[in-house]
C-alpha cells in the first residue's frame, strides 16, 4: 500500500517529466517510487501509456482535428480486427501505409547474399580469438568483429582499401569503406578509388585522403596516428577538433584533444600516448582557480528565478532574456614569479547540470576570453552580478571586446553535457605573459544558442565541486 | 536432351512476399502499443521514435524465427526492450537517464498489463471526445502540433505556469475517466 501523497508526488513527477524541467533529483525520486511500490509502478506505466497514445494518435492522423480523429477511432479499431481475420484488407490507406513500412524495413534490412564488406586475404602467424567473422584466408567478411590475438592479418575492403591488422587487436567492420578499431594497431594502404576510408576509434575518427597511414589505440581510445605517405584528417568526437596530417606527421589522440608531435621524422611509436611527458624536461606549473587569490563564479541574467548550482559554474546562451549564464575565472599568477609561459592550456571539467534536456541540446561553441582591463580583476564571487561583471556585454554570447580578448574556442557535440574540454595555444600564453597585476581573469561564454529554452544548461566544475578538479591552467615555462 | 528444370522442393520455406505480408499485418496491429511501450522507458519522443524504428528493422531481420500463431506482441516487446538497452549503451550517458533496474521493472509491468493497456487505449479515445473543447484544443496544440509550453503560451496569451497546470489537470481527468470506464466494463456481466 502506498499513502495517497506518494501517488500525488508521482503524478507531479510525471508532469515534470512530460512538460516541465525534469531534474536528476526528480529522476532518482521517480525511480524510488516506481521501484518501491507495485501500485505506483502500474500508475506510472498507465500515465506514460496515455501520453504516448495521445502523441501517436496526433502524429499518425495528420491535419484533421484531434478530437474528430479520436472520436472516429473505436470503429477503426474494430475494422482493423476484421481485417486481420479476413487477411485481405479493403482499406487502401492502411494497406498503403503497411506497404510503405514493409518497403522501408525491406530496404533497410541487410539480406543474406548482401555483398561482403571486405575479404580476409592472408594471415601471418595469426592466432584468433572468439571472432564473429570467419578467420580462414579467402573468407568474405560481413559486418562484425575480428579479434586477432597474435600475428598479422591482411584485409581488403570492397572499396579497395587494404588494412594490415597487428595482433593483439580487435577490429569491427562497419562498412565497405569503414571500420572501427577497438584496440590494437593497423596500417592501411588506400588507393585513390577508396579515398575517404574511415577508421573510427573511441575518441576520434580518422578519414584517409590517400594513401598510407598507421594507427594504434588502446581500448580507452588513447591513440597514435602516423601518416606514412599522403594525407589523413582526424576529427575528435568530443571536442569536434579537426586536424590534418601530412606525410611523416604524427599525432596522439587524447580523451579531449589531439596533440600533434613536434618530431615529424621520428620512427613510429605505437605507444607514444602512454609515454607523453617523459620526453619533455621543460619546467611546468599547474594553477587552479582554487589557489591563492583565485576565484570562480558564474552570473545569471536578470529574471532567472530557479536552477542554481553550488558545485558547477553554469553557462548558457538562450533565446530569452532570463536564464542566461556566463562563467568567470580568476587565476593567481604569483607562483609564476618572473618566469615566462611558453605553452598554456586551460582545462574545464564539464558535468551534467540536470537543468534542461541534453537530448534537445545541439552542438555548441564556447569561447574563452581574457580580461585585458586589469582594473576589473578585483571582482568577488560574493558580489558578482550579470551587469557588474568584468567586460560586461548585455548578450549572453558576447563580452565587451574593448576590455577582453578572445583566447580560443571549443565545441561540445550535440547532446553532450559532460567531459573535459581544453583550449590551448599562443593566444593564451601571450595573454598570461602580458598580464601586469599577476591576476588573470578568464570569461567563459557559450556563443551559440539552442532554438528553444529547453536545451541543457552546461556546467563545469568550480572550486567547490566534490570530485571534479576546478578550472586548471597547465603551463610549460620558458627555460 | 532434357530441358533445364529448376528444382522446387515442396517443403520450400514460405516465399518472401507472404512472409512480408504476414509481418506487415502483425506489425500494423501491434505498432501503437509497441510505440507506447518504448515511451514508458524513453519518454523523449525523438529517441523513442528512433528506437522503435530500429526495433522494427531488427524484428524484420529475425522474423523468420518468429513462430506464427504465438504472441507477436510479446515477441516484439522483447526485441524493443533490447533496443532500448542497446540505445542507452550507445548514446552518451546523462544523469537524467533511467537506471537499468527501473527499465526492467517498467518493462515487466508493461508486459504484464499489455491487454489491460490495449483496453485503456480504446477508452482513452472516448474520454478525449468527452473533454470540454478548450481542453481538447490544448491537447491538440501540445500533441498534434507538438508545440512547447513556451510556444503554446505565446500563441494562447497565457503563462507557461498556467498551461503546465492545465495539462496536468487534463491528464489527470483523462486518467480518471479511463480508469472509471474500465471498471464499468470489467464489472459488466459477460
Amino acid at each position: 500500500m502506498n499513502p495517497p501523497d506518494s501517488k500525488v508526488e508521482l503524478l507531479e513527477l510525471c508532469d515534470r517529466l512530460l512538460d516541465g524541467e525534469f531534474s536528476a533529483e526528480d529522476r532518482a525520486r521517480l525511480e524510488a517510487l516506481v521501484l518501491g511500490d507495485a501500485e505506483l509502478r502500474r500508475l506510472y506505466v498507465e500515465i506514460l501509456h496515455e501520453h504516448a497514445t495521445l502523441r501517436q494518435s496526433a502524429s499518425r492522423l495528420g491535419p484533421a482535428s484531434l478530437a474528430e480523429v479520436l472520436r472516429a477511432m473505436p470503429e477503426e479499431t474494430l475494422e482493423e480486427r476484421k481485417i486481420v481475420r479476413a487477411r485481405f484488407p479493403r482499406w487502401p490507406l492502411q494497406l498503403a501505409a503497411a506497404v510503405a513500412i514493409c518497403f522501408a524495413v525491406w530496404w533497410l534490412a541487410p539480406r543474406p547474399g548482401d555483398k561482403a564488406l571486405a575479404r580476409l586475404v592472408e594471415t601471418n602467424g595469426a592466432r584468433w580469438e572468439n571472432s564473429s567473422l570467419p578467420t580462414t584466408p579467402g573468407s568474405p567478411l560481413h559486418a562484425g568483429r575480428l579479434r586477432l590475438a597474435d600475428g598479422v592479418a591482411r584485409i581488403v575492403f570492397a572499396s579497395g582499401a587494404e588494412v594490415s591488422l597487428e595482433g593483439p587487436a580487435e577490429l569491427e567492420l562497419t562498412g565497405a569503406n569503414a571500420c572501427f578499431l577497438h584496440a590494437g594497431a593497423l596500417t592501411a594502404h588506400v588507393p585513390e578509388k577508396a579515398h575517404g576510408f574511415l577508421v573510427g576509434t573511441a575518441n576520434a575518427k580518422l578519414i584517409d585522403h590517400g594513401t598510407d597511414f598507421g594507427i594504434s589505440t588502446d581500448s580507452s581510445g588513447r591513440a597514435q596516428v602516423q601518416v606514412l605517405q599522403g594525407e589523413v584528417e582526424l576529427q575528435h568526437d568530443r571536442s569536434g577538433e579537426k586536424l590534418r596530417l601530412l606525410t611523416k606527421e604524427t599525432a596522439t589522440i587524447a580523451a579531449d584533444r589531439f596533440k600533434q608531435s613536434d618530431k615529424p621524422d621520428a620512427e613510429p611509436d605505437r605507444y607514444a600516448f602512454n609515454r607523453g611527458a617523459e620526453s619533455t624536461h621543460a619546467p611546468t606549473l599547474t594553477l587552479t582557480t582554487a589557489g591563492g587569490s583565485g576565484d570562480a563564479a558564474y552570473v545569471v541574467s536578470p529574471g532567472t528565478k530557479i536552477h542554481f548550482s553550488d558545485s558547477l559554474l553554469l553557462v548558457k546562451n538562450g533565446p530569452g532574456q532570463a536564464y542566461l549564464r556566463k562563467a568567470f575565472l580568476r587565476f593567481d599568477l604569483a607562483p609564476l614569479r618572473d618566469r615566462r609561459v611558453a605553452e598554456a592550456a586551460l582545462t574545464l571539467n564539464f558535468e551534467a547540470s540536470g537543468f534542461g534536456y541534453a537530448s534537445l541540446t545541439g552542438e555548441h561553441v564556447f569561447a574563452v576570453y581574457g580580461l585585458t582591463d586589469d582594473s576589473q580583476d578585483g571582482w568577488s564571487a560574493d558580489t558578482l552580478t550579470w551587469d557588474n561583471a568584468p567586460a560586461f556585454a548585455p548578450e549572453a554570447g558576447a563580452v565587451d571586446t574593448t576590455r577582453a580578448v578572445k583566447l580560443g574556442t571549443f565545441t561540445t557535440p550535440r547532446g553532450v553535457v559532460s567531459g573535459t574540454y581544453s583550449i590551448e595555444g599562443r593566444a593564451l600564453a601571450d595573454f598570461l605573459n602580458a598580464d601586469a597585476n599577476r591576476r588573470a581573469t578568464l570569461i567563459v561564454i557559450r556563443e551559440t544558442s539552442d532554438e528553444k529554452n529547453n536545451g541543457a544548461v552546461h556546467g563545469f566544475a568550480g572550486n567547490r565541486h566534490p570530485t571534479l578538479a576546478p578550472p586548471t591552467l597547465r603551463l610549460t615555462l620558458e627555460q | 536432351m532434357h530441358g533445364y528444370k529448376p528444382a522446387v522442393p515442396s517443403t520450400s520455406p514460405m516465399p518472401a512476399p507472404d512472409r512480408a505480408e504476414e509481418f506487415v499485418f502483425l506489425l500494423a496491429r501491434h505498432e501503437r502499443l509497441l510505440g507506447a511501450y518504448v515511451m514508458t522507458m524513453v519518454p523523449h519522443p525523438q529517441d523513442a521514435d528512433d528506437i522503435l524504428q530500429e526495433a522494427k528493422v531488427v524484428m524484420w531481420r529475425h522474423f523468420a524465427k518468429f513462430e506464427l500463431g504465438t504472441n507477436f506482441g510479446a515477441w516484439a516487446r522483447k526485441i524493443a526492450f533490447h533496443q532500448v538497452l542497446a540505445y542507452r549503451k550507445r548514446k552518451h550517458r546523462d544523469r537524467l537517464d533511467f537506471s537499468e533496474d527501473f527499465l526492467r521493472a517498467v518493462a515487466d509491468e508493461a508486459e504484464a498489463s499489455a491487454d489491460h493497456l490495449e483496453q485503456r487505449e480504446r477508452l482513452l479515445h472516448e474520454c478525449v471526445a468527452k473533454l470540454p473543447e478548450d481542453h481538447r484544443d490544448t491537447l491538440q496544440l501540445r500533441y498534434q502540433e507538438g508545440l512547447s509550453l513556451e510556444d503554446m503560451a505565446a500563441r494562447l496569451g497565457r503563462t507557461v505556469g498556467a498551461l503546465y497546470r492545465l495539462l496536468s489537470r487534463v491528464r489527470a481527468v483523462l486518467h480518471e475517466c479511463v480508469s472509471k470506464n474500465l471498471n464499468r466494463t470489467e464489472n459488466e456481466p459477460a
